[in-house]
This record gives C-alpha cells, structure tokens and sequence, in this order.
C-alpha cells in the first residue's frame, strides 16, 4: 500500500512538472527571433520611447520619480541600475522575448518587447 | 467546537507570522513571485487537524488580515484566489476515501494551484493574458516549494497528532503522512 502511494505521487508530481516544461518548450518555439522585435518603453501607461531590439544602447529612462537605466544589448533587455526604492526591476533577468515584460512599479516604468507586426496596430490602438 | 475556534485563531496568527517571515529571507532568482509558500504549511496542517471547513476560514482570513497588515486591496484579491483555488484542490485530494496520495502529493498539487490562482487573477486585474506567459515558471517553482512544505508538514502534523488537546480532524488520514 505505501509503495503504491509513493508511485501516485511520483505520478502527480511528474504530471504537475511536466505541464509547465511542455507549456515552456512550446511557448519558446512559437516565439522565434524577430529581427524587427521592438522595446516598448512607457511611463504611466503612456508611450516614452519604441526602440528596435536589434540595436545595442543604452537609454536613461527619467520619470517625475526617478531614473531606470535600460540595456539593450545582443538582443537582450535589461535594467542595469535604477534609483528605485525595492529594485524588482534591476534583479530581473534580461528579457528577450516578445511578451516579456520588466515592470519598475515604484516609477510605473514598464519596459515590453513587442513583435515588429504588433506595433503599428498598437500605436493606432493607443 | 470552542478548542477549534481557539485552535483556528492560534492558525491564523502563525500564517501570518509566517508570511512576514517570508518577506525577510531574501529569495532572489531574478524572477518575482517565486517564493516558498512557508504559509502553505498553516494551511495544510490546518486541513490535516481541524479539517476542510476550518482550513477555508482559516486560508480566508490569513488573506484579509494580511492584506490589512501589509498590503492592499489588490494583494487581496491575489492572495484570496490563490489561497482558496490551492486550499480546494488540497481539499479534493485529502477526500478522496482511499488514501491514494500522500500529504507531499497534497501539498505539491496546492502549490500549483496557489499560483495557478494568482496567475488567473492578475491577468484578470490587468486585462492582459499575456502575463500567463509566466504561469509555467510559477507553475515549476510552485511544486518545487511544494515538495519542501509537504516534508514539513508531514514531521509537524505527526508531531502534533501525539498531543492529546490536537490530534487529527480524521484519524484515518494518519496513514497519509
């Protein structure tokens, strides 16, 4: 009897570990490189600043709080250093995917990647 | 009647004591909202001593006393939906007659679904579905913090069961530990 119960475990828990690695494995495929992927910046739900994700730089984001620096680099997006009060936003790992998002709530500085064909529908929308 | 509602307060304020313990251990991995659920082990031993209905009270007013505490209407609403999706699923399990699962499977499953909740609650808040992206990592840290609740709760639970005031809510399910 306890051994049968230590197999439906190790059965529950691989189905429960399983879901989340074939959600990732298929999310990742569905999400190739897009040359034209572009780094959505705004501030207070309003647009800062589009730049193209394939362009490395580095950009001082100033708000009326305070100050994000993001890193655009090989791809990658980042904030290297920022003079918010809790840091989420410098200890998130670089995002690089469309749909990926750095948040800095304390200067409601959102930093998203967006797919190049995405945009123009986004600009109109907003 | 009168030592579960003694034992339920007793709970609540360890859940909550647990949750602002929680904050203090730095657990960084770059990735927000990967945590270790210390809360979890309340509520399940909670299901485990008192049974299903004290164990919905005592995961509902850990949420609202803690959103009073420290944080706000909309943590509520996170910590409210999570808890109570992850105290249903516990509570599915932990019922099923036979005791096919162990209390590690019954914590792992209420893991998931704790973040499962928080995940369906903040796309909702934010109208965007897109945060769902990240269920997945959630999903996995979710059943790894899991794994190290339901060892904790399995030791503590059988401690506990040896105290005559304790005990369990169904003896029976000492055959889960």
């Amino acid at each position: 009897m306890k051994k049968k119960r230590l197999i439906n475990d190790i059965i529950l828990i691989a189905v429960l570990v399983l879901i989340p690695v074939v959600m990732l494995i298929y999310g990742n495929s569905n999400k190739s490189i897009d040359n034209d992927a572009i780094v959505v910046i705004t501030i207070d739900g309003s647009l800062y600043k589009n730049l193209p994700l394939s362009e490395d730089i580095e950009l001082t984001v100033s708000s009326e709080t305070g100050i994000n620096i993001v890193v655009i680099r090989d791809g990658s997006v980042w904030v290297s250093d920022a003079d918010c009060p809790n840091q989420v936003c410098v200890d998130h790992n670089p995002i690089s995917k469309q749909g990926e998002q750095i948040v800095c709530l304390p200067h409601k500085v959102v930093i998203e990647i967006i797919s190049g064909e995405d945009s123009e529908i986004d600009s109109i929308s907003q | 009647m009168t030592r579960k509602i003694a034992l339920s307060g007793i709970f609540i304020s360890m859940a909550l004591v647990l949750s602002f313990f929680e904050r203090l251990i730095p657990m960084n991995f770059g990735l927000p909202g990967v945590k270790l659920g210390l809360a979890n082990i309340v509520a399940l031993t909670a299901l485990f001593v008192l049974g299903p209905i004290y164990a919905i009270i005592i995961q509902v007013g850990r949420a609202v006393l803690s959103a009073f505490l420290f944080g706000n209407l909309a943590g509520l609403l996170y910590s409210l939906s999570g808890g109570l999706l992850s105290i249903l699923a516990m509570i599915l399990l932990y019922k099923i007659k036979r005791p096919l699962f162990s209390i590690i499977a019954i914590s792992v499953l209420g893991a998931v679904f704790h973040n499962i909740g928080q995940i369906t609650a903040a796309s909702l808040i934010v109208q965007d579905l897109r945060i769902s992206y990240y269920l997945p990592i959630l999903m996995l840290s979710g059943a790894a913090a899991g794994i190290f609740v339901g060892f904790t709760c399995k030791y503590l639970i059988k401690g506990l069961s040896g105290i005559k005031s304790i005990g369990l809510h169904d003896p029976d399910s000492i055959s889960r530990l």
